[in-house]
């Protein structure tokens, strides 16, 4: 276990993360990308763009669209990537805890955008009071952001590693590899529904 | 229109989803876009400045990529206010803003979330299958060798389609904005985006339809080849499955994690029995 790798990896996916609503939004923030360049950082870039691939399929099934918060597909893809290459168990597995784990942190984003709106009558006053620069807040905004999901990977990876660290996790190997290996299909599935449902529009 | 104001505002725009709050949605980043040209616009009348300030502090939420339109807009608006102030166009303003906001964002989301981004996805793995990679369908594959060009040209595929296109509306939306100032309709025939969004859904549909076809070819010729005629009835009934799954948890309006964790239970079960 290198924890560098661990480290550099949480914070560049917290870095990433900033892509993905609050600034540009030019996707490099989606698991089939993220999950290669964390692969590099790792030692296991092929594995990195299976298990983005794959994430990102399945949440396809979620629409980012009216406030509503979609399960976080760069924490699924660097929890999965770091359990796999530091702790040993199986891709499928880490894939499996991941993919669960991006849903957690969904809860996480909802609590930061809920906690901006105290931010609003803070705001007005002080443009009222004649100040009407933004950028400290919107530094610390950027910060939070980055840092809440940083620190949400670095933890989850901490305690998944003790945890598979006291359990061994062997015996539910076949059981991941094949619910693993229909993960594709399942994400096709998805995509070919969304348009086929698209398409029936009038 | 100043074209240094202008190369402000689009800057300021990639913003406009920073900040971001249930209570008021994208205020927080449309007050830091537009707030060059207010600026300019009322330098000389603080008063009526921190009025056209908290005038755009107010609820704002639209699609990112369409908010050019909206820019270019208000910008106008405000200057017209400027030379010509009048309580009715005040109101006019916030008015307008929020129609063109719940416009736009109807036809982006369609565009880019509903459509464009699972078609870079789409794009992505036809890349792979183009480059001979199919780690992405047999996961047992995975450590199959793959040059790093081919592994990045994927996703950066996508993403190369899908950023120039939304760049390049961020950027022509502040000046069909600024043309049609005060227009509550101002940009929305500027396309047939009613077509686009329909020529989309069929792209989308049908490269959808070639990989399940080239996944399935895969899948056989692989069963063909390893196990014979048996063997591809043997590894097709899993994505059938699959497939079946997913349409019921679908008709039932469950989230896909249903469908995921029905397939770990019986993946377990499945394990279990054959290891007994």
């Amino acid at each position: 276990m290198s924890l560098e790798k661990i480290i550099y990896s949480a914070v560049f996916s917290g870095i990433l993360y900033l892509d993905n609503v609050h600034v540009g939004q030019f996707l490099f923030s989606r698991p089939a990308l993220a999950g290669i360049i964390l692969g590099y950082i790792n030692g296991c870039p092929v594995e990195g763009a299976q298990a983005g691939i794959i994430t990102e399929l399945l949440l396809f099934d979620f629409v980012p669209v009216g406030g509503s918060v979609p399960p976080c597909g760069i924490a699924a893809v660097a929890i999965s990537l770091l359990l796999y290459a530091h702790t040993g168990i199986n891709l499928s597995l880490a894939f499996f805890t991941g993919i669960f784990l991006s849903v957690l942190y969904a809860k996480v984003e909802f609590f930061l955008r809920a906690y901006r709106s105290k931010w609003n009558a803070k705001i007005e006053e002080k443009i009222i009071a004649g100040e009407h620069k933004l950028y400290p807040r919107l530094i610390l905004a950027l910060i939070t952001e980055s840092a809440a999901l940083s620190a949400f990977i670095a933890t989850a990876f901490c305690f998944f590693h003790i945890l598979f660290g006291f359990i061994k996790m062997s015996f539910i190997y076949p059981a991941a590899d094949l619910a693993y290996s229909v993960m594709p299909w399942l994400g096709l599935s998805a995509l070919y529904f969304r348009f086929r449902t698209q398409v029936r529009k009038k | 229109m100043d074209k240094k104001l202008k190369i402000r505002i689009f800057l300021r725009s990639f913003l406009i989803q920073a900040g971001w709050n249930y209570e008021r949605f994208q205020n927080i980043g449309f007050y830091l876009s537009i707030y060059p040209a207010l600026e300019k616009i009322w330098k000389d009348k603080p008063a009526e400045f921190k009025k056209s300030l908290l005038r755009h502090f107010s609820t704002f939420n639209t699609q990112p990529f369409f908010v050019g339109f909206i820019l270019g807009n208000a910008w106008k608006m405000e200057e017209k206010l400027s030379a010509e102030p009048s309580e009715t166009l005040e109101k006019n303003i916030s008015n307008v803003k929020q129609a063109l906001a719940c416009s736009f964002a109807s036809i982006g989301d369609r565009i880019f979330w509903g459509r464009l981004k699972p078609i870079t996805t789409q794009i992505c793995i036809t890349v792979w299958i183009l480059t001979g990679y199919t780690g992405w369908l047999i996961t047992s594959e995975s450590r199959r060798w793959l040059s790093d060009a081919s592994l990045l040209a994927g996703p950066l595929a996508g993403i190369l389609i899908y950023s120039v296109f939304a760049v390049y509306l961020r950027w022509r939306g502040i000046s069909i904005g600024y043309d049609c100032g005060g227009i509550s309709s101002c940009g929305l025939e500027t396309a047939n985006w009613s077509r686009i969004i329909k020529h989309l859904s069929a792209a989308g549909f049908i490269l959808s339809a070639f990989l399940i076809l080239f996944s399935v070819f895969a899948l056989v010729s692989t069963a063909a080849n390893t196990a014979g005629p048996a063997g591809i009835i043997y590894n097709m009934f899993p994505p059938l499955a699959v497939f079946l799954l997913h349409r019921i948890v679908r008709r039932f309006q469950k989230s896909i994690f249903y469908a995921i964790g029905a397939i770990l239970l019986v993946s377990i079960a499945w394990s279990m029995a054959a290891g007994m």
